[in-house]
């Protein structure tokens, strides 16, 4: 039998974590490879946060690296809409949402959370050329905004940052690929 | 009983804190007034040992500020207020400033001990000899009454406190100075220069001179500061005193010759003035 020892410390820790970053129940769906979420944040509904992180997931898919739903962009973002957002970001958001819904109905006649992966990346894809390619519609400056704040808390988070050093100890501007090997091996130059 | 001084500094910031740290060392009993709070160094207000994770809103500021209308200046010239930075700058609203209205200036304040040396830029680049004379041969102005000779001695005094980090390239209207190793270039600007360098004989691209340390002395040592890690996040204060600010380093000198008395949330409303003697009397 697994020895399950929690420390204070680790107790601690992952309670703060969850106070920055609740993890929302979810399902998935495997009809259509949806990931649903079950119940509200702190901002937004159920549904606005599968549209979320679904959305998020496709801009930041999971490779050989993580994704926005490994990085928990959604749900730092649902906290920080209450911590940060002013009105006209909180306004824009929603509307964004409400935005890519209405696309969906009129490109397909359905609900965004009903279809398929496939049609629901060819629908941000599609966006996300308009979005800047023309960047004088609302349209466009609500998803941008949305865009860069997904990517924002993505490139900051713990999870896109696996090699981080608070302090790094030394600087070179001008490494060879042979130097970066060293360093990377442990090796002082 | 009431205390006297010989020499009061009001403000501790740049100016502030050489002067303290040049009275105290020089005998003299100082007081400095900041009208800020008061800040330790290293302080619980530095952000700079946060990730980026674990930054208050990962970094940004509230929007609130903004629709406020706080922090103007702050935002005009930094484009985002972030959370990493926020609290070493002074929020106009709460601190107003007046000036004529066809003559409106941009006045950044940082109101805490050590002022804006918290957040200058850090480059630190002497005046050359033409810089002392140029008004005078196009016929503009009052000419200087001292050259690049007299300040010389005193660009190497303060170069050789503050730790500044540069090359000298041999340039005379860059002069040499007292540095530090300068940093590396990176590969892409090792480039540029070497064909600017190639190309155009007159136009030269040389690594900035920084008071970001590289080589700390046994004095900066002693002051508890470190060299410069090159994490870009002086303006969360720096733990390391990597960079020169009055609250690393200044005033910490100031301190250890046990002649510094520090007032922190304190105004100087008024100065005493002897008109026989022509001299302040007090504040």
């Amino acid at each position: 039998m697994q020895d399950l020892k929690i420390s204070r410390r680790v107790f601690i820790g992952a309670a703060m974590y969850l106070v920055s970053a609740p993890i929302f129940a979810s399902s998935l769906i495997k009809s259509n490879k949806l990931l649903k979420i079950e119940t509200s944040g702190q901002f937004y509904s159920a549904l606005e946060l599968t549209v979320l992180t679904d959305v998020a997931e496709i801009m930041i898919p999971k490779t050989t690296t993580p994704g926005a739903t490994d990085a928990h962009v959604v749900n730092i973002l649902d906290g920080l809409m209450l911590t940060w957002a002013g009105a006209k970001t909180k306004l824009q958001f929603k509307t964004t949402i409400e935005q890519i819904q209405t696309l969906a109905n009129d490109t397909h006649g359905t609900s965004y959370a009903d279809l398929p992966l496939n049609l629901r990346q060819q629908l941000i894809e599609e966006l996300d050329l308009a979005a800047f390619n023309n960047k004088q519609t609302t349209l466009s400056a609500n998803y941008r905004r949305l865009k860069e704040m997904i990517f924002h808390i993505y490139y900051t988070s713990e999870q896109a940052n696996p090699d981080f050093k608070l302090i790094p100890g030394s600087y070179h501007g001008n490494l060879s690929k042979q130097d970066l090997n060293k360093i990377n091996s442990g090796f002082l130059i | 009983m009431k205390q006297g001084y010989d020499v009061i500094v009001v403000g501790s910031g740049m100016t502030g804190g050489w002067a303290a740290k040049e009275f105290c060392e020089k005998g003299f009993k100082t007081l400095v007034i900041e009208r800020g709070r008061h800040l330790d160094h290293p302080s619980t207000e530095y952000k700079d040992m946060q990730a980026p994770w674990q930054l208050e809103n990962r970094g940004l500021a509230s929007e609130i500020y903004d629709e406020q209308g706080r922090y103007r200046m702050l935002k005009t010239k930094k484009k985002k207020l972030k959370t990493e930075s926020i609290q070493f700058f002074a929020d106009e609203k709460e601190y107003p400033y007046s000036y004529p209205e066809d003559r409106p200036f941009m006045w950044t304040r940082g109101y805490h001990l050590g002022g804006r040396s918290l957040t200058w830029a850090r480059v630190s680049l002497r005046f050359g000899p033409k810089d002392f004379e140029a008004n005078a041969k196009d016929g503009h102005g009052i000419p200087w009454p001292i050259g690049y000779d007299d300040l010389a001695p005193w660009y190497d005094y303060v170069e050789t406190f503050a730790g500044i980090s540069g090359n000298n390239d041999g340039l005379p209207d860059q002069p040499a100075g007292v540095y530090q190793k300068p940093w590396d270039m990176s590969c892409a600007e090792e480039f540029v220069s070497q064909n600017i360098a190639k190309n155009l004989k007159d136009r030269h691209m040389i690594i900035g001179r920084t008071a970001n340390m590289t080589e700390p002395t046994e004095v900066q040592t002693n002051l508890g500061r470190t060299k410069c890690q090159a994490r870009s996040y002086c303006e969360r204060g720096c733990t390391f005193g990597g960079y020169f600010s009055a609250l690393a380093a200044t005033l910490p000198a100031a301190k250890n010759t046990g002649n510094l008395t520090i007032v922190t949330d304190a105004i100087a409303s008024h100065i005493d003035y002897d008109e026989k003697t022509g001299k302040a009397l007090g504040c």
